[in-house]
């Protein structure tokens, strides 16, 4: 009797020990590598659902995927490369649901891409985050609810979230960014033209402002704040039907009957030379202009 | 423009002269280098060929309107997928895609008569911040179909079948999906409710019908993007 017992013991200790095994392995995922010889600019876009997308340019003509597989059963990774022998100019990366009614929200696949500094980008992760660094080609994110972080991206720049907020650090090409309810972070922008809108995000914008550059920045009800140094030259334009204006740098007002709103607040004027144009509007958000300490 | 910036852009000094040049060749100016490299680029000819139609679909004193004006950055492609569907123009490939997000976009313009109606309104109504301010004749001709497009706007059947299309959908996606729709959609009722009741109140108010035709717009937007995704 005893040793029925033990026995029993043994093989319950054993499958708990297996099950154990395999939640491990679930829980860690499918890893998978891949490495692509491409063009210098090659055109690269990804797809996924939910997870999160991680992509660095580097110096090579190659392009290194990992990507991690967190629900293995359900979900699988296609990779494409056109043309399909010598060095690829396109490179498609999309998450496959094996079984569209078997989903529990649990489809998640993690990407880290390393690619040419010249390639063209476009990403669309609706449910997690995007993370791109060091390009210069064109690049283009979208998501749904998760947050864009764009860092050291020279070339032109297009981001759009419903819920997720974007950050877009020393960005220095032309940024076209759109939020409903996330916000905005330009941090030391180098771009001269950026144009930005949310309905109830807010938008920070920190850095200076390039001469005969302009900043197109507006947002419904979400408050819209510039940080620039003292020596910052601008024009100002800022308009807002039920919003509060806060300007605390010198402005030299202009005069003329034009720039005079007929409805809601209105500032408009140069701060120094007036060399960049800022134009900003709110409809119920605030606007705040400060120098930067 | 570098060859290798050309390469990568599609884009040639040739495009940036026409850029620079089209709002005063449509006014009326003598700019031959238009016509000219609108037949030798194919993007930049696909452009023309759809102003000069949008010009007769229009009106031209309409289009001079629209011209004196920016438009709104979200006006241009709902307008413009309106206009598409509805066969006005059609769909080239690469230089609009490039400049106005023509991608398979999770954003893909809702392409609705009463869109292309409000995203006209918009478009006319509006302008650009310097010079919509005491800008009477744009206002006058945005008021004459500001009121019909805005009734346009919220009487759209189709309008409201994607709204019920979208809570059946939206019903199954996970929770933080779901959520990101819902409170984004609830924002943007929010601006409609308000912008509606101040434009009621003061109606040449420029601002006010350039934020309405923007939530209207974004709004179907989000539920376009909605119901095409085929996320869990």
């Amino acid at each position: 009797m005893i040793g029925r017992v033990h026995q029993t013991k043994t093989i319950m200790g054993f499958s708990v020990a297996m099950l154990a095994t395999a939640s491990v392995l679930i829980a860690a995922g499918a890893q998978q590598e891949k490495t692509f010889q491409t063009t210098k600019n090659p055109r690269i876009s990804l797809t996924n659902f939910i997870g999160s997308v991680s992509v660095k340019g580097w110096n090579k003509p190659e392009v290194h995927a990992v990507y991690v597989v967190t629900f293995t059963p359900g979900v699988e990774v296609d990779t494409e490369g056109i043309p399909n022998k010598g060095r690829a100019q396109k490179l498609h990366f999309e998450t496959h649901l094996l079984n569209s009614k078997a989903r529990d929200g649990n489809e998640a696949v993690d990407y880290v891409l390393e690619v040419p500094r010249s390639s063209s980008l476009e990403i669309r992760n609706p449910q997690g985050s995007v993370r791109v660094e060091g390009l210069k080609g064109d690049t283009w994110i979208e998501s749904v609810g998760g947050s864009i972080s764009a860092v050291d991206i020279t070339g032109p720049l297009t981001l759009r979230s419903l819920g997720g907020a974007l950050e877009m650090i020393r960005p220095a090409g032309y940024i076209e960014a759109s939020t409903v309810t996330g916000d905005m972070h330009f941090i030391s922008p180098l771009s001269s033209r950026i144009r930005a809108n949310t309905t109830s995000g807010q938008i920070y914008y920190e850095g200076n402002l390039a001469p005969a550059g302009e900043y197109v920045l507006s947002s419904y009800s979400g408050d819209i704040n510039i940080d620039c140094p003292r020596s910052s030259s601008f024009e100002l334009n800022a308009r807002s039907v039920h919003g509060k204006l806060d300007n605390e740098l010198r402005l030299t007002p202009k005069q003329h009957e034009a720039f005079s709103p007929r409805y809601g607040n209105g500032l408009f004027g140069t701060h120094n030379q007036g060399e960049a144009t800022l134009e900003l509007t709110s409809y119920t958000g605030s606007i705040h202009i400060r120098p930067q300490p | 423009m570098t060859g290798e910036q050309e390469e990568r852009t599609g884009f040639t000094e040739g495009c940036v002269a026409f850029d620079t040049e089209l709002e005063a060749y449509l006014e009326g100016e003598n700019r031959p280098q238009i016509t000219l490299h609108a037949r030798e680029c194919s993007y930049c000819g696909s452009l023309l060929a759809d102003l000069e139609k949008i010009r007769q679909a229009c009106g031209e004193p309409m289009l001079q309107q629209a011209f004196e004006v920016e438009p709104p950055q979200t006006m241009w492609p709902s307008l413009r997928a309106s206009l598409i569907a509805e066969g006005i123009i059609r769909q080239p490939e690469g230089f609009w895609q490039r400049w106005f997000g023509g991608q398979a976009s999770l954003w893909r313009p809702l392409p609705v008569a009463g869109m292309a109606a409000i995203a006209l309104a918009g478009f006319i109504f509006l302008s650009g911040p310097r010079r919509y301010i005491n800008s009477s004749s744009g206002t006058q001709v945005g008021q004459a179909i500001q009121k019909e497009s805005l009734t346009a706007m919220d009487q759209d059947p189709q309008f409201d079948q994607m709204e019920q299309r979208f809570k059946s959908k939206v019903a199954l996606f996970n929770p933080s999906l779901r959520d990101a729709y819902m409170k984004s959609l609830a924002s943007l009722d929010s601006e409609i409710v308000e912008c509606r009741r101040n434009a009621h109140r003061q109606p040449s108010n420029p601002l006010t019908i350039q934020y309405l035709a923007s939530a209207y717009a974004q709004k179907a937007e989000v539920l376009q993007s909605a119901l095409e995704t085929n996320a869990p």
